[in-house]
């Protein structure tokens, strides 16, 4: 089964790794950044300009309707007759008007001030006073003072056309201001004066303008602009302080990410082991080198394969079976066999582990223990060997022991017939020569049955019981006594010790031999003493028996557990009991030593049977 | 003792020596006894079924007690003691493994096959002569 989905390949992602960090990714976004604080701020500045801008046309065309209430209410009245002066004289564009100039009954001289005359000199006041302009101007005008100017006439055509107001920022005499029109419409008054021009009510007459500086308004807002200025600067560098350093910690990160893969990717190819990494349904996702060696596919291979493809002693749904365990479980560890691509198996180990990241993975570590496990056959087989030649060279020496037994009794009865046969008269000298050939056979056959003893010994699965210590002893010494081994021998048993588990036979062994030992190599003294006991040192129970006897030299310590080693030569013995008790003390897993101070001083024999206690940690 | 009819030992044993001392342990303290030694299992099989040279019975008498030695040449003592204690005619005489083996298979063996006795022979002279006393004691 081919899976039809990879993961992208590693070096498409150190690419957009590399992008992300590099300087021109910073030029990109802080230009973003630039643009789109540029923008905010021009907006910005756009809406607080049309917001003055409105504040004065509000002012502009509060202005133009108080001049219009003035001049229609100028108008209603027909105009208003004024004290002639220099400063108003009487108005030549209304000579048309019968009693322009009258003559008041105490003989002032009045003339009419009409609306337009009126608005006028109003403006001009204003524009002393506040530099505002304002001005009534008509494309066809009554005075010819009254001309529109092109901003005007602009104004007066759009309001032909139906516009009810105009107003925009225009350049008059060097300076700006903002300039406002609005229409007047030919009302009954106003033919007073106008009508003779050809009017009618509601026909567009002209327009009243006005003029506000725009001077107090722009420094207002570039006053304000100091301010934002600042404001959008601040957030504008705090966002380019910002991004360089997420730059920074980005490509830090990345770094070490990088690193980290990198590392974790020579562990995996330089691993000993094989290492796979799957998906749930057992696809590779990732191999190492050690695996493709191991199996003889190449990687881009082994990346279109599933476990099933590789896996030799499994079918499919064991394997899947195997899949559902390790999730459920969490990881597990078993051999298996793993067909190569050449179709050749080998036999694996696997330690796999389910990790429920990305989707559910495992990752598995494979070693191959072909070796190994023919090591292993190898091993077992030779150990199989090994214990058959053992067992065999046992039963041979067991045999030959017993062989040798018979002609020894025949010896050593032919003997003691011809020697029950000799009559006392017969020479002392072929009698001790009897008595040494008879205890030679019975040296010899002490030998055969200390043998005999060990190849018992060697042998396991005696029968096993529970014994005490007092009981093992009193067996020792009574064995003894009764071969007449023992004289004379003042006793200190300890009255308490451990209850033992074992083969009593075996046991009853250490007690005769060490017993047997000490009262045979007494030596000179003439109190001889034995004591045995038991004390509980540290961590363990310590078995002992001390005598007062010969004792042993230093340099002879170590040389009397070998086998046959006998120190005392005329001592009778065969020079097996001492390696008889340390076969026995090692098979419950103890040891045995001797303390001795020297020639004459006595010894002591130290020894413990740990696999033989039934509670080990028990105190005496 | 004079009015029973004279007790009769058939001893089984390939080993000379060995048969002497038993020869002469009997001799000793049990003179009426009737010892018939033979060298061999099979010997000892035609003893007990009276072929051959032991056809007649005044020269083969149904024997009281049988020793045994375990390992002999042609047939071993474990085989004859197998061969008696499945003969209805024999089973009922007691069967003593005198031998230098205390192998526990040996041992197991011959219990197996409903040994009456086993003993094993000591080197010391004295103690064998010993144990041949006690053992006639016992079985005789």
């Amino acid at each position: 089964m081919i899976p039809d989905h990879h993961e992208p390949e590693p070096s498409s992602k150190a690419t957009n790794v590399k992008n992300a960090i590099s300087p021109l990714y910073f030029v990109v976004a802080a230009l973003l950044w630039t643009l789109t604080i540029a923008a905010l701020g021009y907006w910005h500045y756009d809406r607080v300009a049309a917001g003055f801008q409105a504040t004065a046309a509000s002012a502009a065309r509060q202005s133009i309707e108080k001049d219009k209430i003035y001049r229609l209410w100028a108008a209603e009245q027909g105009g208003v007759y004024v004290s002639e002066t220099p400063l108003t004289p009487s108005n030549p564009y209304l000579a048309h008007i019968p009693e322009r100039d009258i003559t008041s009954p105490s003989g002032r001289p009045l003339t009419l001030v009409n609306p337009a005359y009126m608005t006028r000199q109003v403006h001009e006041m204003a524009s002393e006073r506040f530099g505002s302009r304002g001005k009534i101007t008509s494309l066809n005008p009554l005075r010819p003072e009254n001309q529109p100017d092109d901003w005007e006439t602009q104004a007066l055509q759009r309001f032909n056309a139906g516009e009810q107001e105009y107003s925009s920022l225009a350049m008059m005499d060097g300076e700006v201001f903002l300039r406002m029109m609005s229409p007047f419409h030919a009302e009954a008054p106003c033919l007073h004066c106008h009508g003779f021009q050809g009017y009618e009510v509601g026909d567009l007459i002209g327009g009243i303008a006005v003029a506000i500086p725009w001077r107090p308004y722009q420094q207002a807002h570039q006053q304000a602009w100091v301010g934002y200025g600042f404001g959008y600067g601040g957030v504008w560098i705090l966002g380019l302080v910002l991004l360089e350093g997420h730059r920074r910690r980005l490509r830090l990160y990345l770094e070490q990410q990088r690193q980290n893969e990198q590392r974790h990717r020579s562990i995996l190819q330089t691993a000993m082991d094989g290492i796979w990494l799957t998906d749930k349904k057992g696809r590779f996702i990732e191999v190492n080198e050690t695996y493709c060696r191991m199996s003889g596919y190449s990687m881009q291979e082994l990346l279109t394969m599933s476990i099933t493809d590789v896996e030799q002693l499994e079918a499919a749904d064991d394997t899947a079976a195997r899949i559902e365990k390790i999730m459920a479980l969490g990881a597990d560890r078993f051999e298996s066999q793993h067909r190569r691509k050449d179709g050749t198996v080998f036999d694996v180990e696997v330690s796999i582990q389910y990790r429920t990241a990305d989707g559910g993975q495992f990752v598995a570590f494979l070693q191959d223990i072909t070796e190994r496990k023919q090591a292993v056959g190898q091993l077992k087989q030779q150990k199989t060997q090994l214990e058959q030649r053992n067992r065999a060279l046992k039963q041979f020496n067991y045999a030959v022991s017993h062989e040798l037994k018979t002609p020894l009794v025949s010896i050593e009865s032919s003997l003691g017939l011809i020697q029950s046969t000799l009559l006392p008269t017969a020479d002392p000298e072929l009698t001790r020569i009897f008595g040494y050939a008879r205890h030679a056979t019975r040296q010899m056959n002490n030998l055969l049955e200390s043998l005999l003893l060990m190849f018992r010994i060697d042998t396991a699965g005696s029968d096993t019981q529970t014994t005490d210590f007092r009981g093992l002893v009193q067996n020792s010494i009574d064995q003894l006594t009764r071969e007449n081994k023992l004289k004379d021998i003042r006793w200190t048993i300890a009255t308490e010790g451990p209850e033992l588990r074992g083969d009593r036979h075996k046991l009853v062994q250490i007690w005769l031999q060490l017993i047997d030992n000490a009262a045979k190599y007494m030596g000179d003294q003439k109190h001889p003493a034995i004591n045995v006991g038991v004390e509980q040192t540290e961590q363990k129970v310590q078995f002992y028996v001390r005598d007062n006897g010969m004792g042993i030299e230093q340099i002879n310590q170590g040389k009397i557990f070998g086998l046959f080693d006998q120190l005392d030569k005329t001592a009778a013995g065969t020079g097996l009991g001492l390696t008889l008790v340390q076969r026995i003390v090692d098979y419950y897993g103890g040891t045995i030593r001797v303390e001795s101070a020297g020639t004459g001083q006595g010894s002591c024999f130290y020894f413990t049977l740990p696999d033989a206690l039934i509670n080990k940690d028990r105190t005496i | 003792m004079t009015n029973e009819k004279t007790k009769v030992i058939l001893h089984a044993e390939d080993e000379p020596a060995h048969a002497a001392i038993v020869r002469m342990a009997l001799q000793r303290n049990f003179g009426d006894v009737q010892l018939c030694q033979v060298n061999d299992g099979r010997a000892a099989l035609d003893y007990l079924c009276r072929r051959g040279p032991y056809a007649d019975p005044t020269v083969a008498p149904r024997p009281d007690l049988i020793l045994l030695d375990l390992r002999m040449p042609q047939v071993s003592g474990l085989e004859v003691l197998a061969i008696v204690k499945k003969d209805p005619q024999l089973q009922a005489i007691p069967v003593v493994v005198l031998t230098t083996s205390d192998i526990e298979e040996d041992r197991s063996k011959a219990h197996n096959c409903a040994v009456d006795g086993y003993l094993t022979k000591p080197v010391d002279f004295d103690k064998f002569v010993h144990m041949i006393d006690e053992l006639c004691a016992a079985w005789l």
